[in-house]
Order: structure tokens, then C-alpha cells, then sequence
């Protein structure tokens, strides 16, 4: 059975991950590159996969599966679960920023081949409204910051949580407005860590966050958005 | 239309250290991350994380500053990832033409690589193994300063009378595989000034071939 050497590099801090596939004998004529959405980008070589790069890959695994084919991504949440269980705490935050956890192994070619999954993103393009999305997190992510905060770990989680909607604001408004899959996922997660909103606030936010992940439903996202800062500047 | 207001930072907050230090790496995390997204548009390679990482670091090293003029990590990272990706390339490129020895890993990935050559190897044409003169350390006095003596007339007449540094540099950047950077670390000179030394040196020693 024919095999490569597939490379995971992971770095925690910044929750990014690389792969890069090395082939024995691969003679690659054409290679496509696919960008499903803002926080992924993919590389085929024909119909195998060559190396790939997300951001927010921890947040979107345990939001669901991963853009890759079926063995890759297991082998991908095995290095993300390694990286995340490891004891080793370190204060410095550069040297935290520059830790990598790598990985390398064999693979078998039908393993990195593409069948139904990851599906091919759609040929015709939703109308989207970016702009509008993007003032919407914006604004929300102010209002949420300005909100009076009491205890010490509150107020870092808010502002950590305020950070990553800025972060989607900026993503989704840059560019021709993609999809952030990640960073919506990263902030739904930093907003269980306990953030200056009541439960049914919660609840408005975590559903809106769903909602950036498909274009069609952006209007209505921003709409419930706006209603939930009106409600928070009473 | 998308407001160019920047975010403001409570003053609240940034009063309290741990809470600004938080604030600090999180910024430097958020920049990563865009320089990531901007870099891997624009490239193909498996390097976007390298240069993110680099930016990211100027970021925790000049955090006061870079955080007063761009209040959005977003914006700095987009001013900053393409010089960054260029310089990048640059340094990888002026590391390779300047010695840095790659070898191919399991993987086949190239990686830096020291080449250590074995302590007598001579030159295709050469007599005799240069370090069989070593001098045993069982013999008389006199005879070893006389073999040290042959052994340094030796290495003049070949050396084309290059500086003990000169040779010492080809030495480790070309024989051992050492990167012109790490040498110049090394004599606490500029990596510029070792680069022009040492093609000076090629040079010599390539006219003396012909």
C-alpha cells in the first residue's frame, strides 16, 4: 500500500495548526487551493490532500469535525488533545506564543484522498452582507466590554470574549466577507467561561454565533444582535 | 460602512497588571492569528505560522507601543504581513546562499543541517591524510614543535596566506554547514560583514583552483 509522511505542526497559543504532506514518488502537476472560509485554507495535489493551515483548530474540533478527511482529522484532534493535556505550564507568554507540538507519521495515500469530506465549497456564492455583520459584533463586542465587571477572572474572560468578537467582526467585514467557522467557534467557547451576560443574553449570543456560519443567515443574526445591545445599554 | 474607530481599553482594567498582561498576549495572539489568515491567502508554502510568529514576537517585544498606534490587532497584522513574508523570504534565501546546509528529514522536508566532515579527510588529489602529522603525545619535545612547525608551514603554503579567522570562517560555515549568522554571532560582528568576508574568501580560493 502506498503511504507519505504527514507533518502536524500545532502551535497552543494561538491555537494554529499547519499540516504539510511529503509524497515518496509524486510527480504533482496541478495543485488547487481552496479556502472554504476565512480561518482555513487547503491544498490538494489532484485529489489528495498536500498541506493545509486553520486557525481556531481546538474551538472548531470541539465544535464539530474539521475540514480534512476522515484519518487526518483524527490524527489532528490526537495532537490537539496531547498539546492541550500537557502539564507543562509555561509563564512566559513569548515562549508560550512560540511552543509547537509537532508530529509525524506515515499515512496511507487512500487516507488523504478526498470523497465526500471535506465537500468542495459551493460554485455559486451567497449574497452576503458583511458590512453589516461586521458593525454588529463590533458594537456588541463594546457593549459588552463597557459592561460594569466585577470580579478579577470575570473581567479577563469578558475581554478575552469582547477580543474574539472583534476578531470575527474583522474577519468577516475584511475581504468579500467569508464564513469564520473558528473564530465564531472560539468565541462560543470563551463565552461559557463565564462573561458579564445573564443566561438568556448568553443564549441570543451562542445562537447568533451559530447563524455567522451559514451567509444565508446573517440577516437575522444581525438583527438579533442589535436587539441584545439594545437591550444591554438599558 | 464597516466604523474605523478603533476599539477603546477600559482604563479600569488596564490599571490592574495581570488583567494589562492578559491584554498584552491576547493582542499578540489575535495578531498571530491575522497574520496566519493574511499569509496563507497569499502563499502556498508551510511556512504561514513562521511568519506569523515572527510578527507576533515584535508585537510582545514593543507591546506598549504597537498597542497605543494600532488599537486593532487586525490592522497591524494586515500592515505588517506582507513585509514580513518578504523579509521572510529573504533571510531564508540569503541563509541558503550563504551556507546553511539542508539535509532531507524522514519526511523528506528540508531541514538545517551541520555537516561534519571526519578530522583527516583531504582533498581528492591530496598525498596524504593532513592530520596524520598530529603529533603523538608520547614523543620528545623537540620533535613535536618540529612536527607542529611543518604542520603550520603546511597550512600557509595551502591556505594562500588567509587569517586564522578567514579560514576558521570556511571552515565552519562551509565545512561544518554553521549559518553565516550563527558565525557572525559567534565573533559578535555583523552578519553582512562575514557574508563579505567569506565570498572575498571563496573567491581567493576559487582563482587560486584555476
Amino acid at each position: 500500500m502506498s503511504t507519505a509522511r504527514l507533518k502536524l505542526r500545532y502551535r497552543p497559543a494561538a491555537d494554529a495548526l499547519s499540516g504539510h504532506v511529503r509524497f515518496a514518488s509524486h510527480a504533482s502537476t496541478s495543485v488547487i487551493a481552496e479556502s472554504p472560509d476565512a480561518d482555513t485554507k487547503l491544498l490538494w495535489s489532484s485529489e489528495h490532500l498536500l498541506s493545509f493551515q486553520i486557525v481556531h483548530a481546538a474551538a472548531r474540533l470541539v465544535d464539530g469535525e474539521l475540514p480534512f478527511p476522515r484519518e487526518v482529522a483524527a490524527r489532528v484532534a490526537l495532537l490537539i488533545t496531547s498539546a492541550q493535556r500537557s502539564p507543562t505550564e509555561v509563564d512566559d507568554p513569548l515562549t508560550r506564543l512560540l511552543t509547537i507540538v509537532e508530529a509525524n507519521s506515515e499515512i496511507a495515500l487512500e487516507d488523504l484522498r478526498r470523497t465526500e469530506w471535506p465537500s468542495r465549497p459551493p460554485s455559486e456564492p451567497v449574497p452576503r452582507s458583511p458590512a453589516l455583520v461586521a458593525n454588529s459584533l463590533r458594537v456588541l463586542a463594546d457593549a459588552i466590554e463597557h459592561r460594569a465587571v466585577g470580579e478579577e477572572p470575570e473581567a479577563i474572560h469578558t475581554n478575552h470574549f469582547s477580543r474574539l468578537l472583534r476578531e470575527l467582526s474583522s474577519t468577516i467585514g475584511h475581504g468579500c466577507g467569508e464564513v469564520a467557522p473558528g473564530t465564531s467557534a472560539a468565541a462560543r467557547a470563551a463565552s461559557r467561561q463565564g462573561v458579564a451576560l445573564n443566561d438568556s443574553e448568553l443564549a441570543v449570543v451562542q445562537s447568533a454565533l451559530h447563524e455567522l456560519d451559514d451567509p444565508r443567515l446573517w440577516p437575522h443574526a444581525s438583527r438579533s444582535i442589535e436587539q441584545l445591545v439594545t437591550s444591554l445599554a438599558k | 460602512m464597516i466604523s474605523t474607530t478603533p476599539p477603546t481599553i477600559p482604563q479600569t482594567v488596564l490599571k490592574d497588571t495581570l488583567v494589562n498582561d492578559y491584554l498584552v498576549a491576547d493582542y499578540a495572539v489575535a495578531v498571530f492569528r491575522e497574520v496566519m489568515r493574511v499569509a496563507q491567502i497569499a502563499r502556498q508554502g508551510f511556512d504561514a505560522d513562521d511568519i506569523a510568529a515572527i510578527v507576533a514576537e515584535e508585537v510582545l517585544n514593543n507591546s506598549a507601543s504597537i498597542m497605543a498606534r494600532y488599537p486593532n490587532p487586525a490592522l497591524y497584522a494586515r500592515q505588517r504581513a506582507r513585509h514580513a513574508g518578504i523579509s521572510f523570504d529573504r533571510t531564508q534565501r540569503a541563509q541558503r546562499g550563504e551556507g546553511v546546509r539542508l539535509r532531507r528529514d524522514a519526511d523528506g522536508a528540508l531541514q538545517p543541517h551541520r555537516r561534519y566532515l571526519s578530522g583527516n579527510a583531504t582533498g581528492a588529489n591530496s598525498p596524504d591524510e593532513l592530520f596524520s602529522f598530529a603529533i603523538d603525545a608520547l614523543i620528545e619535545f623537540e620533535a613535536a614543535a618540529d612536527d607542529r612547525l611543518l604542520i603550520s608551514a603546511m597550512l600557509g603554503s595551502q591556505s594562500l596566506g588567509l587569517s586564522a579567522d578567514e579560514l576558521n570562517e570556511v571552515w565552519l560555515i562551509d565545512g561544518c554547514g554553521y549559518a553565516v549568522q550563527e558565525v557572525a554571532a559567534m565573533r559578535r560582528q555583523r552578519r553582512e560583514t562575514v557574508s563579505r568576508r567569506l565570498s572575498n574568501t571563496r573567491q581567493r580560493l576559487k582563482d587560486h583552483r584555476q
